[in-house]
């Protein structure tokens, strides 16, 4: 039998998650109009470096994702995937093991928005695995609480450094110049890194994607770089660190918007879900208290009539 | 001053090469994109001309512009629009990256129009950026401090016109 007070404490208590999921509803609505507006001002800062990296041809093919459509783009994403299964031959597998990677992830330090931080570690998780990774040659960045969490039990040998109180207010300049300092001074010299990042397509799409970073040894020796005028070593540097700081920029606001869109769904089907229970709820507590005033009803009567 | 002079021969004849090339082929065009932390000042705009302050002395960039790396120091950005139209703007920091598709990317930690600039302003943070330079402690406190200083050079010397 149901207990008419429990009912009521329950209906009671979901009402006020309701009314929690709601406001944090609306609170990521506007912190997401900011985030898709700021997104605007900083797209150029990963267009800029990605169509270097394209004309230098230090990446093959084109770079520039903005035209290309969903279809392509899961296309292209499939490729590299086939790439690093099938092209491992002993030789390139020896080459990999020694090839010093840094793995960048872009998360926040606040949850309850779908999978945003659990798909960036789960891809790191599957490349790290899949290149069999050691914790000396792979090093792990995380950005915000969130991948550290993650990844920090399984991975522990391969973090390099972590990176806190991302996601409280709107990332600013600033701070990815912060982050690429510290990155640079952590003193890993890598070969190849990555930016892994959810790139906003709309407010319900969003994507993960992978940009590569390159150090100033690679972009000398970059294959188209003789088409480029002679730079001089510092320039190269400055220009290499400056272009990590403008990386990094570029994925934090990606990462800001399209964390904002998941929140916003994902508290609007919280929301959705606790009307639904109150609906149910408020149903058994109507039909319990029928319930028990018909009881008492047939107490009182039975009561009376065996008076008589 | 002789440099400047040179600056000034150099960008003169690229001008006149640009007109010859203009004649000759049509397409050379130069799309620049011009954006800092605040605001994206141009989108794959074609332009005319671009004069940056770079690491290694300013240098103007026209359509067919050798490719090439640098990194800005504080100074004036200058931009030619297609119409004639000079628009200046004061940069802090960044890169310019010439493809050799011809497109320019200029991106700038922070970057505003000259008109923006107040003069009063920009001589406080200089005193200040100098006292800071000459209580600065160590090395790392110093350098920072002496960009500090640049910089607030570079904005009063922009205001002041």
């Amino acid at each position: 039998m149901v207990i008419l007070k429990q009912v009521q404490i329950r209906l009671k208590s979901i009402k006020n998650i309701q009314k929690i999921t709601k406001t944090m509803k609306m609170v990521s609505a506007s912190k997401f109009t900011k985030a898709e507006r700021d997104l605007q001002a900083a797209r150029p800062f990963g267009y800029g470096p990605r169509k270097f990296y394209q004309m230098s041809h230090l990446v093959k093919g084109p770079v520039d994702e903005e035209t290309s459509d969903a279809k392509k783009k899961k296309k292209k994403k499939k490729e590299p995937e086939a790439e690093v299964v099938a092209e491992l031959k002993p030789e390139e597998k020896e080459k990999e093991k020694k090839m010093k990677r840094i793995y960048i992830a872009m998360t926040s330090d606040r949850g309850l928005c779908g999978g945003v931080h659990s798909g960036i570690a789960r891809r790191i998780k599957r490349d790290l695995n899949l290149r069999a990774a050691s914790g000396a040659n792979h090093k792990l960045v995380c950005v915000g609480d969130k991948s550290r969490l993650i990844l920090r039990r399984a991975y522990a040998s391969h973090m390099l450094v972590s990176v806190k109180d991302i996601g409280r207010l709107a990332p600013g300049f600033g701070d990815a110049s912060l982050m690429a300092a510290i990155i640079t001074e952590a003193g890993f010299s890598y070969d190849m890194g990555e930016i892994f990042y959810n790139k906003y397509h709309s407010p319900v799409k969003y994507e993960l994607t992978v940009i590569p970073i390159f150090n100033k040894a690679r972009v000398e020796n970059a294959p188209n770089m003789m088409a480029f005028d002679d730079v001089d070593e510092d320039m190269l540097e400055c220009y290499t660190e400056w272009t990590l700081a403008a990386l990094l920029y570029y994925a934090l606001k990606e990462c800001a918007a399209s964390e904002q869109s998941a929140r916003m769904a994902a508290m609007d089907n919280a929301t959705k879900n606790a009307a639904e229970m109150i609906r149910k709820l408020t149903l058994l507590f109507n039909r319990t208290r029928q319930a028990v005033i018909t009881r008492e009803l047939i107490e009182i009567i039975s009561g009376a009539a065996a008076l008589k | 001053m002789a440099l400047a002079f040179r600056n000034g021969l150099r960008t003169v004849a690229r001008r006149l090469q640009v007109r010859n090339y203009a004649d000759a082929a049509k397409g050379d065009e130069m799309a620049l994109t011009f954006a800092a932390g605040n605001k994206v000042f141009y989108d794959k705009v074609v332009v005319k001309q671009v004069d940056v302050p770079s690491m290694s002395g300013a240098f103007g960039i026209l359509p067919k512009h050798v490719p090439t790396l640098a990194v800005l120091r504080p100074g004036v950005v200058s931009v030619t629009e297609n119409d004639g139209k000079l628009n200046k703007i004061f940069v802090s920091s960044g890169t310019v990256t010439v493809n050799d598709d011809s497109s320019v990317q200029v991106l700038a930690e922070e970057a505003h129009p000259l008109e923006n600039l107040d003069r009063a302003a920009a001589q406080e943070s200089l005193n200040k950026a100098q006292s800071e330079y000459s209580s600065a402690s160590n090395d790392k406190a110093k350098a920072e401090a002496a960009i500090a200083v640049e910089v607030a050079e570079e904005i009063l010397k922009a205001a002041s016109g």
